[in-house]
Order: structure tokens, then C-alpha cells, then sequence
């Protein structure tokens, strides 16, 4: 069922972990690698075309999210819901937040099964685990509530066998039902050893292994039979107390847990009646520090940041979805000493920002071209892509340019058969950098004349295997600038990179564009097939900007693909690599 | 008669006033005298060990042991840094070493940037080593490119101060019989690094906001800190002003010997 649960901070200690069978914290750390770290949480809003046939994949998700919704009643800020998948196992995870301090619970099982409310299930556990001080007695509940919920599953398959042999279910129908259960599952696992108590409560001890308890009190069982339950427990004396053996009396701490559980639902339902009060001297708080931020402080620096980022060309959705995740951080923890709610709005935002521009690994192109150079392994091919005029052309003649200057042999290839004069501009740009390389010979057109979608990916792999005979290191392929969203020219590209295969994919983006960038960056992403990506971005015309560079946050933001360079002018040195820094501080400024 | 009493009141008041005002200026310096000063002593103070190097390498399980003695249940990627202050057993400082603090690093370069640079951009002065964990039992081919990625990255920042910072190369998971000796590590770091060394100065510099480009130049001045340590062209640990140690162990059966003298090298001075 359950393989694993675990509790852990986000300084990666484990403080809690349920684990029956095999390690699974690979797939633990994968959900932190993807979800937690990267962030990608991509807020769609109402648009165009595209976007809609996008919200019908995403219609799982959204069903998901709904039942996430149902789980847990009204919105909770501090406990974010979610799931993950990865290598045929489902994880369900909660993220409580308190004072700043995240907590994370998540819960991992086999995609094959499904857990009936396993939000309520993550939910409960995290109230459990806030409750209860010793966590002996908190490893007793998880086992507890676990066997609950693997219970009520089993109830389902077994419930006629069980109404069939308890029809004449009298007082100790609760306690008979249970033990039929029991009986029924004890044959299949192993042999289980019953200890009953005085008060009537008992429990199982698995043999060999002395810590397993085995006992369940769902709800729905509690209902039904209130007055026996208030019997069966009886000596409330005993309560929390510990047998000989050192082990918590069974029925005395579902009781609890049950009690602690419900205790919690009340006081949600007061905190909401109640609201937040404003408290006097607030106003002196925001200027000194140490203010606990509500909802509504938020909400006065919200419009005021992402008005900031719409105004720097970040886009309005890419821009809300930045912010609510700054909210996230920010509502119920405190300021800093001498630092107003919009100074640590601000600096959440900065942070925010400088996660999502940083790569997740570091490209270094140079090293992987002498790596396949050196090892023979045959020409290193990068191809460039973007809509029309973006710069492509120009921008692939610098990488040549960088590439010449580094005493590499560069054979770029016309593979924009489309546009008039496509292939006269390049053969232009071959001659002014032949004439600039260090060397004779350095560099070579490879041109194969105007034509259809077939000729494109036969002009490639002519290329390719041109370099090969020539000795060339490395292959720039120039393709004809495409509209994002004209299905006729996009769907060519698919058979392109198959046949071309190119180690790199760049795409090329203007930072001129604004709102479009994110769409352009996606359904470029997603022009390869399931099995091909972008490997990164070209942002040109960064010169004629000034600070509203927003475009580059649209695009890593709705892709996850980092920046390699920045294009800042029309001349062959005008290419740089991105500064995270200089991104970040010419956004905030 | 009147005119000049109530002048005096007046003047009295003006008085009160003028000497409640002073009171209370008083009183607002003094605070925030106290309040810095108190600041930057409780900074100055700290000494720092930090432990850095590749995911999974057991930052955390090395954190764990030499603050609390104890190894912890499981561990998961790091997100956030750990701070908690050095508690070595079984060496006759014992307890002497409360004053240092000891800072696990998450290995992600989106949260390096985000905790390890900015900390040691504002802290450089105050760190009295780090311990750089690989694991040695996968050190071959990219993880070692990665490796000496990272520490050419940060070389450059620790180099630029005097006398450098002091680094341990921990060479842990030395359990595995395919783990890597530490000699075998440092000859195959010094060679990907003097490689990687001069890619990097043929890779493309950094954007700088237009007409800016002449003073910004700090970012490759960086890289001529490390050129003192390449003789003729090679990298050679030896040569950089900090010393580093290439020490091997095994977090994971207590085996941190060498680690702990180095600990206690660092910490005593
Ligand atoms: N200022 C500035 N202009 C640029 C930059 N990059 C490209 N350009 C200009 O943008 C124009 C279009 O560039 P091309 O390289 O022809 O664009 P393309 O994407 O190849 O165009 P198509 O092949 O028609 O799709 C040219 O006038 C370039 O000089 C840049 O970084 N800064
Ligand atoms: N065999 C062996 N395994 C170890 C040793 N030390 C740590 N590990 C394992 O290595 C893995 C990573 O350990 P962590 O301490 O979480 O590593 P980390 O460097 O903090 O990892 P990140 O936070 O992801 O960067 C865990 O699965 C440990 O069980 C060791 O000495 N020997
Ligand atoms: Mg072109
Ligand atoms: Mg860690």
C-alpha cells in the first residue's frame, strides 16, 4: 500500500519515517529536484487558441486540484496540496508552512493503487504530528491511522463477507467486526498474536516483530456505536499510559487521536469566525520589524511588484503566478528587524527571481564541443529556431564567430529554403567571417538552393555528413523563422530534428516581445516530440531594451529552459552569456 | 509686570520642552548605538566552517554528525542551509568549540546562488574552512568535470582574499571498493581544471548594462586571482595561497579521523 511516508525539513533531515518495504527516496528526491526546487507552476489564464487546446491536457490536473479542493474544505494559506509521479510510484505531498519554517509530509505508493482521500489522509497526519509532543506516541498514531485507511480500502472488497457474518451484530458489534477483520487478514499475513487488556481494548502483536500494532477506529465505526466505544474505553486513568511492555494502550490513543483530529477542525472554524485582528502599534511594527504579515498587507505590495514586472515586459500571468508564490512565503511569517513588508516583499521577489533565471545545471558549451571533437565522435551540430526576424541568422553567425576565434572549423548550412534572399544573407555573413578567422579555410557555406519541407532535413544531413568528410567541428544550421502557432511550418520541425539530430537545439527570442514569448517559448519546447527539447535560449536585441528584459523571465518561466546568451547589438561580437545578477538587479531596479 | 511672568513661563516651558526633546534623542542614539554595535559584534564573533560540494555527496549526514554526534534516520535533498555549531567528541577540546558554526550548503546552483554566494559575498572573512564532500565511489568522468566546475567557481571567490580559505577534499563513501583515493582525486582535479581553466577564458564574458562595459570589469578580474596557481599552464593545488587537504572517510561508520584532526586544526587557531 503506503511504500513510504516521510516527514522532513527542508534542511533535508528526515524527522519522520514509515518505511514497510524498500527505500524509495530516490523518488522523494526527485519530487524535490522538479517540483520543489525548480518551480514550475504555470497559472493559466483566459486566451488564445492554443492556450485552450493546452487547458484540455491539463484537464487532469485541474480534476486533480478539484479533488484536492474537496479534501481539504475551504483554502488554507499555510498547507499547500500536490502531486507528483515518477517511475510507476504516485506522491502525494503536503507543504505546511509555519513561521517560515516548511515542513514537508509526503507520501509515496505505487501509481497502480489508489488511496481513497489521501489529502485528508496527509492533513490529518500533519495535525497529528503538530499535537503530539512525543514522537513515540506520534509513531503509534501514524501506524494507527495508516491501518485505518489500508482498512478501509480492504473494507470495500471484503464488506459483503463481513454484513453476511455479522448479522446478528449486537453491544460488541464494533469490537467484532473489527476482530473478523483482523481474522480474515491474519490468515493472509503473518501469525499475529492478540493481547487484550482489561478495559476489553486489545492489540496484535505481529511475531518477530514486536512493534507493529494492528488496530483500527475509523469514523464512520465510532458513530455507529458511541455508547459501547465510551464503555470499552473505560479507566480514562489510563490514558497515554504505557503497558509493561512499553508500548501505549491501543483504544486509549485512537481515542486521542481521534479527539486531537477533531479538536482541530473546531479551532479552524474559530480562527475563521474570528479573522484577523489588527493589532495597535501595527503601524510601528512595519517600520521596525518584527510584523507578522497577514493577507492584506500582502495584498497592497502585490499589485505594486507585479505592476514593476508588467512594466519591465514580464507578462501579467507569469507576473501573478511570481507573485503568489511570493505570497505564499510571505503571509504568517515576520519581518526582519528594520524592514517594512514591501522591503521583504521585494527581496522575496528578488529571490524568487534569481532561482528561476539560474540554470539547473551549468551549460559549458565549450568543453562539451572539445569533448566530442576530441573523442571523434564526429561534428558538434547546433541548430538555431525562432518566428521570423528575431535574429537568428545574425545570432548563429556569432556563435560562428566565437566558435572561429576558439580555432574551430565551422560549416554553417543554409537550411532556411523558404524566405527569398535567405540564402544570399548567409553566404554574406560566411564571407565577412572567413575574412575575420584567424585562418584560412575556416569556414564554409553549405547550401542546397529554395524548396520544400523534405529538402530541409536532406540539406542537414548533407551537411552533417559533409563535416564529417571536410573535417569541420562544428555544424550551425539555420532554419526559416516560423510563426509558433502555424501548425503547417511547426509540425516539419519534429522530422527535422530526427534526421538532423543536432546536439543543440537553441531558440532564438526577441526581447522586443512581450506576452507572446511565453507561448512562442512553449510550443517551440514542444515542436520536437515527446522525446526533444530546447536546450536553451538565445535572447537578441537585448540592446534595445534598456531595462525591460521581462521577456526572459517569460521564457524560462514557461519552460524551465535557461538563458545561454544574450544578443546585445548587430555586429559579430555582440554576444554574451547571461548574468543572473545583472538579470535580477536590472528587474528589480 | 505680567507680560514678563508669562514670558518666564513661556520660556520654561519652551525649556521642558527643549529638554524632554534632548532626553529622548538621547535615549534614540543609545538604543541604536546598542543595536548595531550588538550587530556587528554578534558577526565578527562567528567563526564559520562550511560545508560545501555535489548532491548526495553527504553534506547532511557529515552536518548531522559533527554537530550532534549522532547520524540522522534518512535524508533527503537539501533546500535550505543547516547552521548548528561544532560538537566533536573524543578530542581534548571538547566542548571549546561552541563559537563555530558549522553551514551545510544545498549543492542546486539555482540555491547556490541564492544562499552559498551571497553568504560568502558578505561573510568571506569570517570562514576558517570548508569541507568540499565528493563521494568517492562515482568520481569519474562527468561528476569530476562537474566537480572541478564547481570548485574553479569557487576558487575564485576564496582565493581573493589573503592567505585564501582552507579546504578539505573529503573523499567520502570510501566504504564502496569502487571509491576513488583521495591522490587519484587530486591528480584528476588538477588535471580537468587546468583543462576547464582555459575553456573558460575563451568563453564569452558577461552582459553588462550598455556603456558600463569598461568599469564592470571585476567579473574577469576574478579569473586572474587563479592565475597564480597554474605553473606553466597546469593547476596545481599547492600553488593556490589557501592550503588544501585531500582527506578520505566514510560519514557513514563514524570513520571521519582525519576530517576531525583537520576540524580541530581549524577551530584552534
Ligand atoms: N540591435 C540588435 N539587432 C539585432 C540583434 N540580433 C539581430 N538583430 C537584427 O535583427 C534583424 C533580423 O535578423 P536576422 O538574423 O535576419 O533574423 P532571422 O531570425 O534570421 O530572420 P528570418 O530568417 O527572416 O526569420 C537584423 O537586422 C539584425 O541586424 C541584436 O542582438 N541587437
Ligand atoms: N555508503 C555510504 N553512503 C553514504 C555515506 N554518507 C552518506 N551516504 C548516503 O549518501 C546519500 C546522500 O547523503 P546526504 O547527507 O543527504 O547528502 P547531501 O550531500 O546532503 O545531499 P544533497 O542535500 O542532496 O546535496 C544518502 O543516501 C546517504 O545515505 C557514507 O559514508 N557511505
Ligand atoms: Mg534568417
Ligand atoms: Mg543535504
Amino acid at each position: 500500500m503506503i511504500e513510504q511516508f516521510l516527514i522532513f525539513k527542508p534542511s533535508g533531515v528526515v524527522e519522520f519515517n514509515y518505511q514497510p518495504g524498500k527505500n524509495l527516496v530516490s523518488i522523494a528526491n526527485s519530487f524535490i529536484e522538479d517540483v520543489v526546487i525548480s518551480e514550475r507552476k504555470f497559472i493559466p489564464v483566459e486566451g488564445t487558441e492554443e492556450e485552450l487546446e493546452r487547458d484540455a491536457e491539463d484537464l487532469a490536473a485541474q480534476e486533480e486540484k478539484l479533488s484536492i479542493e474537496q479534501a481539504i474544505g475551504e483554502e488554507e494559506d499555510d498547507l499547500i496540496f500536490g502531486t507528483f509521479a515518477k517511475d510507476s510510484y504516485s506522491l502525494k505531498y503536503l507543504i505546511w508552512t509555519q513561521d517560515k519554517e516548511r515542513l514537508f509530509f509526503v507520501m509515496i505508493y505505487p501509481t497502480l493503487l489508489t488511496v481513497k482521500k489521501p489529502y485528508e489522509f496527509l492533513r490529518n497526519v500533519k495535525t497529528l504530528w503538530e499535537k503530539t509532543e512525543d514522537r513515540e506516541k506520534f509513531s503509534i498514531f501514524f501506524r494507527l491511522k495508516v491501518e485505518g485507511i489500508q482498512e478501509e480500502i480492504r473494507d470495500d472488497e471484503v464488506e459483503e463477507d463481513i454484513v453476511g457474518e455479522n448479522v446478528e451484530a449486537t453491544v460488541k458489534s464494533e469490537l467484532d467486526g473489527n476482530s473478523t477483520k483482523k481474522a480474515k487478514k491474519s490468515k493472509k499475513g503473518g501469525k499475529k498474536s492478540r493481547k487484550w487488556n482489561e478495559d476489553g481494548s486489545f492489540y496484535e502483536e505481529e511475531k518477530g516483530d514486536n512493534k507493529t500494532l494492528d488496530f483500527s477506529t475509523s469514523k464512520e465505526n465510532s458513530k455507529q456505536s458511541p455508547v459501547n466505544l465510551e464503555q470499552l474505553v473505560g479507566d480514562k486513568a489510563h490514558f497515554g499510559s504505557k503497558t509493561k511492555s512499553g508500548e501505549f494502550l491501543v483504544s486509549d490513543l485512537s481515542e486521542e487521536m481521534d479527539r486531537i483530529l477533531k479538536s482541530d477542525e473546531e479551532k479552524k472554524k474559530k480562527v475563521v469566525s474570528t479573522g484577523a485582528t489588527s493589532s495597535p502599534f501595527g503601524f510601528l511594527r512595519n517600520v521596525i520589524g518584527g510584523k507578522k504579515i497577514q493577507k492584506e498587507d500582502v495584498s497592497k505590495v502585490k499589485s505594486v511588484l507585479s505592476q514593476h514586472l508588467i512594466k519591465k515586459n514580464v507578462a501579467p500571468n507569469v507576473a501573478n503566478s511570481l507573485i503568489s508564490e511570493i505570497e505564499k512565503e510571505l503571509v504568517g511569517s515576520t519581518t526582519a528587524s528594520f524592514t517594512s513588508v514591501e522591503e521583504t516583499a521585494r527581496k522575496s521577489l528578488e529571490r524568487q527571481l534569481i532561482k528561476l533565471l539560474t540554470p539547473n545545471s551549468s551549460i559549458d558549451l565549450l568543453n562539451e564541443i572539445q569533448e566530442k571533437v576530441g573523442n571523434k565522435e564526429g561534428p558538434y551540430v547546433i541548430s538555431v529556431v525562432g518566428v521570423n526576424g528575431v535574429g537568428k541568422s545574425t545570432n548563429l553567425s556569432k556563435l560562428a564567430y566565437w566558435f572561429l576565434q576558439n580555432n574551430y572549423r565551422v560549416l554553417i548550412t543554409a537550411c532556411d529554403t523558404f524566405r527569398s534572399g535567405a540564402v544570399e544573407q548567409l553566404r554574406t555573413h560566411v564571407n565577412n567571417l572567413s575574412n575575420l578567422s584567424p585562418e584560412k579555410h575556416q569556414i564554409e557555406l553549405f547550401e542546397g538552393g529554395y524548396g520544400g519541407s523534405d529538402l530541409v532535413a536532406k540539406i542537414a544531413t548533407g551537411a552533417i555528413v559533409y563535416a564529417k568528410q571536410h573535417n569541420f567541428d562544428i555544424v550551425l544550421l539555420d532554419t526559416a523563422g516560423r510563426r509558433h502557432n502555424d501548425a503547417h511550418l511547426m509540425t516539419p520541425l519534429a522530422s527535422f530534428a530526427r534526421a538532423a539530430n543536432p546536439d543543440k537545439i537553441i531558440m532564438v527570442g526577441e526581447a522586443l516581445v512581450g506576452t507572446d514569448s511565453v507561448l512562442q517559448a512553449k510550443n517551440f519546447d514542444k515542436a520536437f516530440g515527446a522525446n526533444r527539447r530546447l536546450d536553451f535560449f538565445i535572447v537578441s536585441k537585448c540592446d534595445t531594451v534598456g531595462d525591460m528584459i521581462g521577456s526572459m523571465v517569460n521564457m524560462v518561466f514557461a519552460t524551465g529552459i535557461p538563458i545561454l546568451f544574450v544578443g546585445t547589438g548587430q555586429t559579430y561580437t555582440d554576444l554574451r552569456t547571461l548574468s543572473v545578477n545583472w538579470a535580477v538587479n536590472t528587474l528589480m531596479s | 509686570m505680567s507680560s514678563i511672568s508669562d514670558r518666564l513661563a513661556e520660556l520654561r516651558k519652551q525649556d521642558g520642552l527643549m529638554f524632554f526633546a534632548s532626553v529622548a534623542l538621547a535615549l534614540f542614539v543609545i538604543i541604536l548605538t546598542s543595536f548595531i554595535v550588538q550587530r556587528s559584534f554578534l558577526k565578527s564573533k562567528k567563526r564559520n566552517i562550511l560545508i560545501l560540494g555535489p548532491k548526495e555527496s553527504g553534506k547532511t549526514n557529515l552536518f548531522y554528525y559533527v554537530t550532534t554526534g549522532k547520524l540522522p534516520v534518512l535524508t533527503v535533498t537539501s533546500i535550505e542551509p543547516n547552521t548548528g555549531t561544532l560538537k566533536l567528541r573524543h578530542t581534548p577540546f571538547g566542548e571549546n568549540f561552541s563559537d563555530v558554526v558549522i553551514r551545510d550548503f544545498p549543492a542546486s546552483s539555482k540555491l547556490k546562488n541564492l544562499y552559498l554566494y551571497p553568504f560568502l559575498k558578505d561573510n568571506l572573512h569570517s570562514c576558517r574552512g570548508i569541507v568540499y564532500v565528493i563521494d568517492s565511489s562515482i568520481f569519474s568522468g562527468e561528476y569530476c568535470n562537474k566537480v572541478a566546475n564547481d570548485l574553479l567557481d569557487l576558487l575564485q571567490i576564496t582565493e581573493s582574499i589573503p592567505n585564501g580559505v582552507d579546504i578539505a577534499l573529503f573523499c567520502n563513501k570510501c566504504d564502496y571498493f569502487t571509491s576513488r583515493k583521495p591522490e587519484k582525486v587530486q591528480t584528476m582535479l588538477e588535471e580537468e581544471i587546468t583543462k576547464l581553466y582555459r575553456l573558460k577564458l575563451k568563453n564569452l564574458s558577461k552582459v553588462t548594462k550598455p556603456g558600463e562595459e569598461e568599469e564592470a570589469q571585476d567579473e574577469d578580474g576574478l579569473e586572474e586571482v587563479l592565475n597564480s596557481a597554474f605553473n606553466r599552464g597546469e593547476f596545481k593545488f599547492e600553488m593556490l595561497e589557501a592550503n588544501i587537504d585531500f582527506l578520505e572517510g566514510n560519514v557513514f561508520k563514524g570513520n571521519t579521523e582525519q576530517l576531525t584532526n583537520w576540524f580541530c586544526e581549524k577551530a584552534a587557531n
